[in-house]
């Protein structure tokens, strides 16, 4: 990798290597009876360069011919974007957070298998016949950033994922509880009784009526209402001038029980790192501050065109390839949502008709720039007089996060994870629901 | 490299193997406005072996492509890891196949050049950008070309070149605070020509862009409706065309009782299509990632559920045919079965008609994301028309359709004879998991226009 840096520099005026080596493992574990593993070793490298102002990019396998890849990428530069910033020298420091466990770099996948098969004999115990899914992965990766302003730095993150999948009758879907997290754990049985719990709560099929009515999203459905956070705080649209939160700057945009913090020095976050994917240093800041809106992320290119430089969120990385992306886009690195004080069974206790939405279906429904949700709830439970009364079908709700985040009035204790954010399950007083009752 | 994955494959301690390679590159050229933003090119080298020994199943994917023995062996450690727990695993025999594939005919676009190609994008997005309240537009040209070596211990040695070109651009449009976005994309196939002279077209998606700043909301109720070709198109594919793809009913009972062949679906009109070896549609392809030829499978026939998509694991397991529908987004992946070019056959009733028959409903056009939860499903609908009494009415917005497969199916009233596929693709299917999602370019849907009735539309 050095001599790829060596080599562009001596035709660019400034370049950056980007090296991800990841090795995973992902045992999938069908219907109780059928598994497989597929292993991953692989070694991909971006180069990016910039040539009188003008920068371009290359990515490929790390096994790709290094002059192929300058010349590419000098000749990407000739055409590229005019860009105003520098790659950073500052060094990250130690890395605050913990992200790599020894036990999982050494781990045999045959503990994934055993792992796997004890799942399997808890839940036959209680529900032999539970169609039920597993999926588990070791993911090993390591990062090097280099660039020509002196940088060069590399961290190892280990990430372990476990996830269960029920399926209802006649159906591919089902309750599914996923943990993820940079240290082996074994799946928690109380998790996994939750599990069986909704499922037997769902084999009861309820009509909800058409009206406003309490809604209680559980930790893993509550991304679908935050993803439009992460579009509305991207300060790519903030530069493109599409979001509205661009005039919202230390105003509300939210009530004051809402607070949003991306924390990368979590221990044993997924989302942790020592600095982002173009090598600048990550750290904790405040989103939103009890309602107000504090800050916009960035990442090298759109922050400098906004004027503040890098918040340290350049990730180059999405969850659908794998690999690498070519272009960095502001990404955050663990946004937490602050948890409250109560349980799930006490705000479902307290409502008299409500909603408990665990998964939605069409998240990209509605104007999501203007925080617009349209939804159909895939698993939700109708609540009356404190009661779950059974799986709501055939239900929907919409509203928007601006005028909604306004009416929490209840945060769980506990936080998960789910593909946005660490949080906890969150009740809204008052959400458009239309059923079929 | 044939020589080279043959010669590994050799020396593989198991009762079964497979190997690939996969020599990936793709131009992507995207603009801010028509201002170039980036031009990124990547090099995508990699292989995958699959291995089935004592039953059990495994594979891993590598970069390097001296890491195939190396691959191998540790795959072989995992099928027979994986077999302690499940050794049901079995290959439906399929023929021994020795090929070697070009691109179709046409105008091939690595003879094109860069500044061309740049001045193309550019007239488009001039196009759009020229049209009153489009305030920005983001998008490009990608073209992609792959060699895909694949060999396999019985024999079958294919090499497959693959390339796909294609515009697209996303746009916004501004009023006062309000914006609407739309996409357009033209092309996704071989042959550069289809990339030209799309000028009305793309002028066209821009002009519905900017009306739907002026559209009104649809108001949520259970209508009548006429899909276009593209809302059909995903409406089939969204929420039939997954349910149809084996991997996912192996082991699950109830599935299969609840998708048993034989069953009626819909109207005698009804038929269901998957075709990979559909020239010229986005989802063309000739082998699958395990080296069985594509093919035309009806999944409904006369409205009577007659197939099912498959892989040789699932095909042996269920009593299957081959299809040829194991299909990895590249080589970092394990294949799964998905759809080819999935797609309504024409029936007899003309659009005209359709709309006339209806007294008060919608006309619906354009699919815009879209999920399914087993049989029940949910995806929007970019734009819609009113129809009272027969005539096509105001534009509506913000188009939420939600139900039940079964149901919707056996609502389809009317099915059209403008049948078109889609220019376009993407679809994403998991393995087990979320986290193992994996994103295809190369995914077909198409349709005629058809009437259904019930459909529950909710508002945004």
């Amino acid at each position: 990798m050095e001599k790829l840096l060596k080599m562009a520099s001596d035709q660019a005026d400034q370049a950056e290597v980007f090296h991800l080596r990841k090795k995973t493992s992902p045992v999938n574990f069908y219907n109780w009876r059928q598994a497989d593993i597929l292993f991953r070793n692989l070694d991909e490298v971006s180069l990016r360069v910039i040539k009188n102002g003008r920068i371009g990019v290359v990515k490929g396998s790390a096994t790709e011919d290094r002059e192929w890849m300058v010349r590419t990428a000098l000749m990407a530069a000739e055409v590229g974007p005019q860009v105003q910033f520098r790659f950073p020298s500052e060094s990250s420091g130690e890395c605050g957070a913990r992200i790599c466990d020894p036990a999982l770099v050494s781990m045999d996948p045959g503990v994934m298998i055993s792992d796997g098969q004890a799942i399997y004999d808890q839940v036959r115990r209680r529900y032999p016949e539970l169609p039920l899914n597993l999926y588990f992965d070791n993911e090993i990766t390591d990062l090097t950033i280099l660039n020509t302003s002196g940088k060069a730095e590399a961290y190892q993150k280990t990430q372990y994922t476990v996830c269960l999948m029920s399926m209802y009758e006649n159906s591919k879907e089902g309750i599914n509880k996923e943990i993820t997290s940079c240290r082996y754990f074994t799946f928690p049985e109380d998790v996994i009784e939750e599990l069986l719990g909704e499922n037997r709560l769902s084999r009861v099929l309820v009509k909800v009526p058409t009206r406003k009515m309490p809604v209680l999203f559980r930790a893993s459905s509550t991304w679908s209402l935050l993803y439009r956070i992460l579009e509305g705080a991207n300060g790519a649209n903030k530069v493109r001038g599409v979001t509205p939160l661009k005039e919202k700057l230390d105003k509300p945009i939210f009530g004051s029980n809402i607070t949003l913090i991306d924390d990368p020095t979590m221990d044993w976050a997924p989302g942790s790192t020592p600095f982002d994917d173009e090598g600048v240093p990550t750290r904790r800041k405040m989103i939103v501050d009890r309602g107000i809106f504090k800050q916009f992320i960035f990442d090298l290119d759109t922050g400098s065109r906004d004027g503040g430089g890098s918040t340290g969120n350049g990730i180059k990385r999405s969850m659908w390839t794998r690999g690498i992306e070519v272009n960095p886009n502001p990404r955050f690195n663990n946004l937490v949502l602050l948890s409250g004080d109560r349980s799930v069974a006490e705000m479902i206790a307290g409502m008299d008709e409500g909603l408990v939405v665990n998964d939605v279906i069409g998240f990209h429904s509605g104007n999501i720039l203007q925080g617009h949700y349209s939804m159909n709830v895939g698993i939700g439970f109708y609540v009356r007089n404190g009661s779950v009364q059974g799986r709501a079908i055939d239900t929907m709700i919409a509203g928007n996060i601006y005028e909604d985040f306004h009416r929490v009035s209840g945060m769980s204790s506990r936080q998960d994870y789910n593909p946005v954010v660490y949080g906890p399950d969150l009740l809204i007083d008052s959400v458009s629901v239309s059923g079929t009752d | 490299m044939r020589t080279y994955l043959e010669e590994a494959i050799r020396h593989s301690d198991s009762d079964y193997a497979d190997a690939m390679y996969e020599d990936t590159r793709q131009m992507t050229i995207t603009f801010n406005k028509t201002d170039i933003q980036n031009v990124s090119n990547t090099v995508l080298k990699g292989g995958r072996v699959t291995v089935l020994d004592q039953g059990g199943y495994s594979g891993m994917s590598f970069t390097r492509a001296e890491d195939i023995r190396n691959a191998l062996e540790t795959a072989v450690r995992g099928a027979r890891t994986v077999s302690k727990f499940d050794c049901t695993n079995r290959l439906l025999p399929a023929p021994v196949i020795v090929d070697e594939v070009k691109p179709g005919t046409g105008i091939d676009p690595a003879g094109i050049s860069f500044d061309e190609k740049v001045a193309l994008a550019r007239e488009y997005i001039g196009i759009v950008l020229e049209v009153p309240n489009i305030f920005t537009s983001y998008g490009g040209y990608t073209e992609t070309f792959t060699r895909k070596t694949y060999v396999n211990s019985e024999g079958t040695r294919i090499v497959q070149d693959v390339s796909l070109c294609f515009f697209s651009c996303r746009m916004i449009a501004r009023e006062g605070n309000r914006t609407e976005s739309m996409g357009v994309s033209v092309g996704f196939d071989s042959d550069y020509a289809r990339l030209l002279n799309r000028h009305d077209h793309i002028r066209q998606r821009a002009m519905l862009c900017s009306d739907l700043l002026k559209a009104r909301p649809v108001s949520p109720g259970v209508y009548t409706i006429v899909a276009d070709q593209d809302l059909s198109g995903v409406f089939i594919h969204e929420a039939f065309g997954h349910l149809s793809e084996a991997d996912d009913t192996i082991n699950n009972k109830s599935l299969q009782k609840m998708l048993f062949m034989g069953r009626r679906m819909g109207c005698d009109r009804l038929n269901i299509v998957d075709q990979g070896n559909l020239s010229g549609a986005s989802g063309y392809y000739v082998y699958d990632d395990e080296g069985v030829r594509a093919s035309r499978t009806y999944l409904v026939k006369d409205g009577i559920l007659t197939g099912r998509l498959h892989s040789r694991l699932s095909a042996a397991q269920l009593d299957g045919q081959l299809t040829g529908n194991y299909r990895a987004a590249d080589y970092r992946f394990m294949p799964v079965v998905r759809m080819s070019n999935i797609y309504i056959e024409n029936g007899g009733t003309p659009f005209e008609e359709m709309v006339d028959s209806i007294r008060s409903g919608l006309y619906l056009c354009g699919g815009k994301g879209g999920q399914t939860m087993g049989d029940l499903f949910t995806f929007g609908a970019q734009y819609g028309f009113e129809i009272e009494n027969g005539k096509l009415g105001r534009m509506v917005k913000d188009i939420n359709i939600s139900g039940n497969v079964f149901d919707t199916l056996k609502s389809i009233l009317k099915v059209g004879t403008d049948l078109r596929m889609n220019e376009g693709g993407g679809c994403g299917k998991t393995r087990a998991a979320l986290f193992d999602m994996q994103m295809l370019d190369k995914s077909g849907t198409g349709g005629p226009s058809i009437q259904i009735k019930d459909v529950v539309i909710g508002g945004e």
